[in-house]
């Protein structure tokens, strides 16, 4: 008979199995790095299996994780560490095969996108990648509806105004 | 100032932002995460979380300080403060008490070198006393309190804990495996063990204090061994209500409403988390007879001021290595007294010096430094700065926390 430990880690491996790209990808938009995402996904999944037994709704996981890979990603730790392994606050993106898909206003507003404030980017990625409501992305960042609006308000004017229609290579801005 | 706010420019500047995050997402490609790579970070994390807990239910400390301990004189005179890590409560203030300022203000590292601590803190290996003569340690250790002329002091191998008791020789007169939870009052201790027993210590002898079972962390003690108002408070398994034992009595919730405790004072008020989430948490501060006083989900409480007046609090949310703010609250309040922020680096440790100065242990690119804290923002380094990338060796700590 499978003992009960046995039964939690195979619940466990399928749930990691199936959701970790999806996962990868959010962490990724919210840090812009790819060391960093894996990194914080390994984190916030140890951290479900730590609470696997007190997640009683398996449907609640996935709302569970991000808000962990959230707040980890404003956290402290993740600003040492990053400091430590860049010599600057910029941003770089470390996957070799994205030099090639820039195609001058995409790659335009990703880069604005990596500019935002940690909290304004986590609310754009979950506002349109993750495609949650403003409610729901509150709920997740534990934040007012009303700063939800306000943040998403205040990158949009960013994106648009860094980011005009007839952005050409030669006219960014930065 | 934004030039549109709505219309069309804006839907499609959405619509062009998704697809945007959609298409970065697509093409990402990281390395895939096994079970085993996810088990043993979680290992890594309940490690941390262990070295942490014991840090937290060990954060208070009642001294009565042997006044002689610290100024070579003789032992026979006492004077108690309030809760704990504080050095002497006699010890001058480094600089006069001023009007507090809210901030926030930013941690200079690089500020002015003012005067040696006022408590007793161990610099790796040496106890350094407040006359600033030292004492070598055969071990380095996480979290001390002295009971008269005796460290009591706790290590960790391999995650595990254990308590010596380092004689005024130098040499180790007890050790004891298993030990949960660490507090003193200067001229005792009390410590909690794995069978879930409260174990006192003075004069160079052990005593069964209270035997509540089960899994018990003392956090705090308020008064003296042989005073019947003697309270020894400790924390029980996660999500539990915090209990109280006073003079021996059955040990009763301090309050149903929390589920740890970080420090009580004089008047037996206490620090108190109440919820608690990866996501987040609420603390507050309680008061017997009066209920909880107020409750707050922006911070997590420490350790009150000498005088009662004033409690340290890190964010609600902690994780990783230490914290980027830390405020001063109004313990009877809650309001906002003062904030300290910090750039670069990160806060790895704070006390009280005097009720009106943090201590804090701070790491940046520049190594640890020990700076004083005024509450209208006046900074001072406190000890020599230490020069280590390794921001998981502290070289220092405060007596009563890790």
């Amino acid at each position: 008979m499978k003992d009960r430990a046995a039964s939690r880690d195979e619940d466990f491996t399928a749930y990691l199995q199936a959701r970790q790209p999806s996962l990868l990808r959010t962490a990724y938009l919210l840090t812009g790095d790819r060391h960093q995402a894996e990194d914080l996904v390994q984190n916030a999944l140890a951290k479900l299996y730590l609470s696997w037994d007190k997640v009683r709704d398996r449907g609640s996981m996935d709302g569970y994780v991000r808000r962990i890979m959230v707040n980890e990603n404003n956290s402290l730790w993740r600003r040492a560490w990053k400091r430590r392994e860049f010599a600057t606050d910029e941003l770089p993106d470390s996957t070799p095969s994205y030099d090639t898909y820039d195609d001058g206003r995409s790659g335009a507003l990703w880069e604005v996108v990596q500019t935002l404030p940690r909290k304004a980017r986590a609310v754009v990625v979950l506002r349109y990648y993750e495609e949650l409501s403003e409610a729901e992305t509150a709920e997740l960042l534990g934040i007012s509806v009303g700063t939800v609006k306000s943040q998403t308000s205040r990158a949009l004017a960013t994106l648009r105004e860094r980011t005009p229609a007839t952005l050409s290579p030669s006219e960014e801005e930065r | 100032m934004s030039k549109h706010t709505n219309g069309p420019d804006d839907l499609r500047l959405r619509d062009e932002l998704g697809r945007e995050l959609h298409q970065r997402a697509d093409r990402f490609q990281a390395a895939p995460l096994s079970f085993d790579d996810v088990r043993g970070r979680a290992a890594r994390i309940q490690r941390t979380r262990r070295i942490k807990a014991a840090a937290a239910v060990a954060a208070a400390v009642a001294i009565i300080v042997p006044v002689g301990m610290f100024a070579g004189q003789g032992l026979n005179r006492t004077e108690q403060i309030p809760p704990a890590s504080q050095g002497p409560s006699e010890s001058p203030s480094p600089t006069p008490a001023v009007q507090p300022d809210p901030g926030p203000h930013q941690l200079d590292v690089d500020a002015a070198q003012g005067p040696g601590a006022a408590v007793p803190y161990l610099d790796r290996r040496l106890l350094v006393r407040p006359d600033g003569t030292t004492r070598g340690l055969s071990d380095t250790y996480q979290q001390f309190v002295l009971v008269g002329d005796e460290i009591v002091a706790l290590r960790y191998e391999q995650g595990d804990p254990f308590l010596d008791v380092i004689g005024a020789d130098g040499d180790i007169v007890r050790t004891v495996a298993g030990v949960t939870g660490l507090a003193g009052n200067g001229s005792q201790a009390v410590w909690s063990t794995a069978n879930g027993d409260l174990v006192g210590w003075e004069d160079g002898t052990d005593s069964l204090l209270a035997t509540p079972g089960g899994e018990v962390a003392v956090a705090a003690v308020v008064g003296d061994l042989r005073s019947p108002d003697f309270a020894v408070y400790f924390n029980r398994g996660y999500g539990e209500s915090p209990m109280v034992t006073v003079g021996g009595e059955p040990a009763q919730a301090v309050t149903e409403d929390s589920i740890v405790l970080t420090d009580a004072d004089a008047r037996r008020r206490t620090a108190l988390r109440v919820s608690s989430s990866d996501a987040g948490s609420c603390s507050g501060v309680h008061e017997p007879g009066t209920g909880l006083l107020w409750e707050s989900c922006d911070y997590s409480l420490t350790t009150f001021s000498p005088d009662g007046r004033y409690v340290l609090a890190p964010p609600a949310y902690l994780d990783g290595l230490g914290y980027g703010t830390l405020a001063v609250l109004d313990a009877s309040t809650g309001d906002l007294v003062t904030t300290y922020e910090i750039d670069g680096g990160f806060i790895s440790s704070a006390t009280w010096e005097d009720s009106s100065h943090p201590l804090v242990v701070t790491h940046t690119d520049e190594g640890w430094n020990m700076l004083r804290l005024g509450l209208d923002g006046s900074i001072e380094l406190v000890a020599d700065p230490v020069n280590d990338a390794d921001e998981m060796n502290r070289p220092y700590h405060f007596t009563g926390r890790p």
